[in-house]
């Protein structure tokens, strides 16, 4: 099972780390990865796993993505994170759109 | 899929090892960098990566199909060893010639794998966030300033006053510019 499927009853914040750098890899290379982008299943996955989607794609200005791929359509919608999602105890010192979705990244 | 630890990586290693003495392989050189690195120093740890990057030329066929099966054998990504950094302008001909390669703690028969120190995965990194396009890699800049920490250089202050980081500023104006801004980590 993919690790964005996983449920993440348990999860520590290397747990949630380690998701973010697999999503991040997925879509940071989107063109080598369309196919697995392609066949995505946002509805099957956490709210913060959308999130963390979501900041990947508009970090880079990816949102034609948003656009070109059916399925990631819903993630325009997303909102910020009620309860912050911490990655990283010591997220970097940017302004960015993590710190507006309440990742700690 | 499983989360890759450090002992994730080197059972995939060993059975590597075993698959290339059984095929009857010459041995193969990785020289690591990245994710694998930072936890083999433990700048990263209790955590996980992806992939173990190897800045050396691709790998024959046979060797990358053998990467393959160990993956598959381990629940691991299908390349967890790759080349893939090596593609990186300046990274083979140039930053490999610069780092120093220290020889790992692992014993195997037919794997030569050496781990950049310290300074070579800064040097890496810093190369990585001062060449990354419109928006370099979060994930770069966060291995940064981790390895930043881990040599004890907290601030710009800090980098400054470090004779060791002093090529960050003549080389990497970018990557220096970056860390100005934001000051401390």
């Amino acid at each position: 099972m993919k690790i964005y499927y996983e449920s993440q009853d348990g999860w520590s914040k290397e747990d949630y780390y380690y998701l973010h750098r697999v999503l991040h890899r997925l879509f940071f290379y989107y063109k080598k990865n369309c196919e697995e982008i392609r066949l995505m299943e946002i509805q099957k996955m956490s709210e913060k796993t959308k999130v963390l989607i979501f900041c990947i794609i508009k970090y880079y200005g990816y949102d034609h993505l948003l656009d070109e791929f059916e399925n990631l359509k819903p993630l325009k919608d997303t909102k910020p994170l009620r309860e912050r999602l911490v990655l990283d105890d010591n997220p970097l010192p940017e302004t960015n759109i993590y710190k507006d979705m309440n990742v700690a990244c | 899929m499983q989360k890759s630890t450090l002992d994730n990586f080197e059972r995939a290693l060993y059975r590597l090892d075993e698959l290339l003495v059984e095929t009857n392989h010459e041995s193969i050189e990785i020289r690591a960098l990245g994710g694998f690195a930072m936890m083999y120093y433990g700048v990263r740890e209790n955590g996980y990566t992806i992939d173990i990057d190897s800045l050396t030329p691709d790998y024959d066929s046979k060797v990358l199909e053998l990467i393959k099966q160990v993956g598959a054998e381990l629940n691991m990504e299908y390349d967890w060893l790759n080349t893939d950094v090596s593609m990186l302008d300046g990274f083979l001909n140039i930053l490999a010639n610069k780092i120093t390669w220290n020889k790992s703690e692992y014993t195997f028969k037919r794997i030569n794998l050496l781990v950049a120190d310290m300074i070579g995965l800064l040097q890496s990194k810093v190369k990585a966030v001062n060449d990354g396009g419109i928006v370099p890699r979060i994930t770069d800049k966060k291995d940064l300033v981790s390895i930043l920490k881990k040599i004890s250089v907290n601030d710009i202050y800090e980098l400054n006053a470090n004779d060791k980081c002093r090529f960050i500023e003549t080389d990497y104006p970018r990557c220096y510019e970056y860390l100005t801004v934001i000051g401390s980590w």
